[in-house]
Parts: C-alpha cells; sequence; structure tokens
C-alpha cells in the first residue's frame, strides 16, 4: 500500500503538531541564545514524491545555508535548518561573530559557527520529538552547505530516504523580531515512510498493518 | 527563431524530446543530469539519475533513478522518435558532495559518475563535454537545438554562475 492511501487528514494534522512542538522547542532554544523574539508557523505537513520537490519553493535557485541534523536511534530521519544568506549573516553578527563578506567563501570558524546554530535549533526539535513520543533518539552531528535551496532540500531528502520515492516534509517558517516582512527561514523534518509509520504507531496512529 | 519550449524534469525522472525543446533539472547534488542528443535528427534526452544501479527486488521502481535503467530509457526513446545512436553524443552534469563532513554524500556522487560513465561506454555514445565532482550543486538546462548545456552553480559573491559546455 502506498503512504498516499495510508495517511489521511487526521494522521497528517498529528505530524504537523509533532511540526508544532519541535519547532517551537527551537524557537526558544535560539531566542534564548540571541535575546531576541523568533516567531514560528507551521504552515504545511506533506507527504511529496522526491521527483516534486523542486515545486515546493518560489525561488528554488536562493543562495541559502543549511544544517542538516540526522536523528539516529529508534527513528531515522533528519532535521533541516534553513536560512538565506542575509538572515544568517544577521544572527552570526548578533552571536557577535564576524559578518562575513561572502558566504559562499566561508572559513572553517563561521561554518562551525553556522553549524552550531543548526546543531541547537535541530537538536532541539529532536529532543521535543523524544519527550512528546518517549522514543529513544538522539541528533548526529551537523552538515553543513552553503548553496541553492532545492539541492540542500533535495540532495537532504535523499541521503535520509536512500533512494525512495516520497518524503515527508514537515515545514517550518520562521521569522526574526528585527526583520519585518519575509524572512527566509525554514525548519524542516524529512522523513521516510517506514520511520513516519513508526512514528505514528508511537502516536497511537499506527495503521492494520502493523 | 523559434521559441523553445521549457520541460521541467524532476529527480528521478527523464525525458526524451525533438527539437524546438529546452530539458531542464534543478539541484544536482550528488544525482547526475545525463544529457544525450542526436546532433543530426536533433532529438535529445535528458535523465536525473539518483543512485548507479537499479534494484531488481523492488516492483514497481522508477527507472529514471538509475543509471544503468535510465539511460537505457533514454536511448530508447531516442530511437523510438527516430534517432540513430551513430549521432547520439553524451554531457554529463553532476555527482558533487554537497555537504562537508559527510562521507557519504561523496560516495554516492562519485559512484554515480562512474557508472554513468561506464554504461555510456557499454553503448559507444562518446562524452563530448562534462562539469562533475566538487562540492557545488548545479542545474541545468539542455538545448536540443544546439546541444548547449547550460549549467548554473554558486559561484563568488552569493550569485549564481552561468556556464555553458
Amino acid at each position: 500500500m502506498s503512504i498516499y492511501d495510508e495517511i489521511n487528514e487526521q494522521k497528517l494534522d498529528a505530524l504537523k503538531e509533532l511540526g508544532n512542538i519541535g519547532a517551537g522547542n527551537a524557537a526558544t532554544a535560539i531566542s534564548t541564545m540571541l535575546n531576541k523574539k523568533i516567531d514560528i508557523t507551521v504552515p504545511s505537513t506533506e507527504i511529496i514524491p522526491i521527483s516534486e520537490l523542486w515545486k515546493e519553493f518560489s525561488d528554488p535557485e536562493d543562495v541559502t545555508a543549511g544544517s542538516m541534523v540526522e536523528i539516529g536511534g529508534e527513528l531515522h530521519g533528519a532535521i533541516l535548518f534553513l536560512l538565506g544568506t542575509q538572515e544568517t549573516k544577521k544572527i552570526l553578527e548578533l552571536l557577535m561573530l564576524p559578518r562575513p563578506e561572502d558566504l559562499t567563501q566561508i572559513d572553517e570558524m563561521t561554518s562551525s559557527a553556522i553549524g552550531e546554530v543548526g546543531n541547537i535549533m535541530c537538536s532541539s526539535y529532536i529532543s521535543a520529538i523524544s519527550n512528546f513520543t518517549g522514543l529513544n533518539i538522539h541528533s548526529l552531528p551537523p552538515k553543513i552547505t552553503v548553496d541553492m535551496l532545492t539541492a540542500i532540500v533535495s540532495e537532504s531528502s535523499l541521503m535520509v530516504t536512500e533512494g525512495s520515492d516520497f518524503v515527508i516534509l514537515i515545514r517550518t517558517d520562521i521569522s526574526i523580531e528585527e526583520y519585518e516582512g519575509n524572512v527566509k527561514g525554514f525548519l524542516i523534518y524529512l522523513s521516510d515512510e517506514k520511520n513516519i509509520r513508526k512514528l505514528l504507531k508511537t502516536l497511537g496512529m499506527g495503521t492494520n498493518n502493523d | 527563431m523559434t521559441e523553445s519550449k521549457k520541460k521541467i524534469i524532476g529527480i528521478g525522472e527523464y525525458i526524451v524530446d525533438k527539437n524546438p525543446t529546452i530539458l531542464v533539472t534543478l539541484g544536482l547534488g550528488s544525482c547526475v543530469a545525463v544529457c544525450l542528443r542526436d546532433k543530426k535528427n536533433l532529438i535529445g534526452g535528458l535523465v536525473h539519475i539518483m543512485l548507479p544501479e537499479s534494484r531488481s527486488s523492488i516492483k514497481d521502481e522508477k527507472i529514471g533513478k538509475y543509471a544503468d535503467t535510465g539511460i537505457k530509457a533514454i536511448i530508447d526513446g531516442i530511437v523510438d522518435l527516430g534517432g540513430n545512436l551513430k549521432y547520439v553524443e553524451a554531457k554529463i552534469v553532476g555527482g558533487a558532495a554537497m555537504f562537508k563532513n559527510s562521507n557519504n554524500s561523496l560516495n554516492v556522487g562519485s559512484k554515480n559518475v562512474e557508472a554513468v560513465r561506464k554504461i555510456l561506454k557499454e553503448n559507444d555514445i562518446k562524452i563530448i563535454a562534462e562539469d562533475t565532482g566538487g562540492n557545488r550543486a548545479r542545474s541545468v538546462e539542455f538545448n536540443i537545438a544546439n546541444g548547449d548545456l547550460k549549467v548554473k552553480k554558486v559561484g563568488g559573491g552569493e550569485k549564481v554562475e552561468i556556464t555553458v559546455i
């Protein structure tokens, strides 16, 4: 049975709620660290064919900083933290770090600083899932890249699903107090079908096949 | 000049078409875009492959996902549209390792490129241009009219640079 037939509105809502809790935790962590108000919204939870991932973003070739933190233990998946180049520079500045001229040419220190912010966001998300579900899971070291938006999401999805056709994407929009209007920030929970079934089962929403 | 229509190809998909068409695919990380074109009959195809080899154990798999089945699909498609393999040339792009401190993606990217080279060689198709490896993702536009392959990659200054191969 395809994941499309199995996952109904109710289950997607449960996943969206999980995304809310995880992202909420992440926002609190970053907000404490930067001493700024951070707002988050979870606009969508979707099952997306990998072949159509490119349709997800209005500007797929935007240069974006991405940190990917994989989930290890009883559940496999990943949290991806994506932030536009200007927003990334702003955060580095707020952390009293030198503001890089060009994010595509960053040194080791800046790269690990971006990774650390990503790590804090993603690990908070992961520990919220762990607390909520009771699953014994942990975060793996962050992987960092600065590249085209769609490419980061596609590549991470491929790494998480190891070549399956669908990915579950819980997307969170992030906005930072000082930015009015459109902040290009996302947190994305990526999972393959098998692990999303496992996750739903722990939430008491298993399928008949389980 | 005739207006070429653009067709976008997702991960694991392929399209074979006649001139005038521009085949587009976005976000090639460790994936490889294999572009084949019959230069005499102006028929071409692009496949966005994810992995080197198909797993026969899984049914209903998308053939465009793998180097072996994907390239075969393009070759068959070109022949079906009246093309001749004698005139077919290849350009390949992709196979990068995008993430730092990750051995996983590095392996997949280079294995994909290796598999593509091997399969093209087995089919006597010459690779006339390529942009592979490195750590940058790429997007491509393949023009069936003249065989130009436009490669977009993030360069210095946080801009996307365009080269034609």
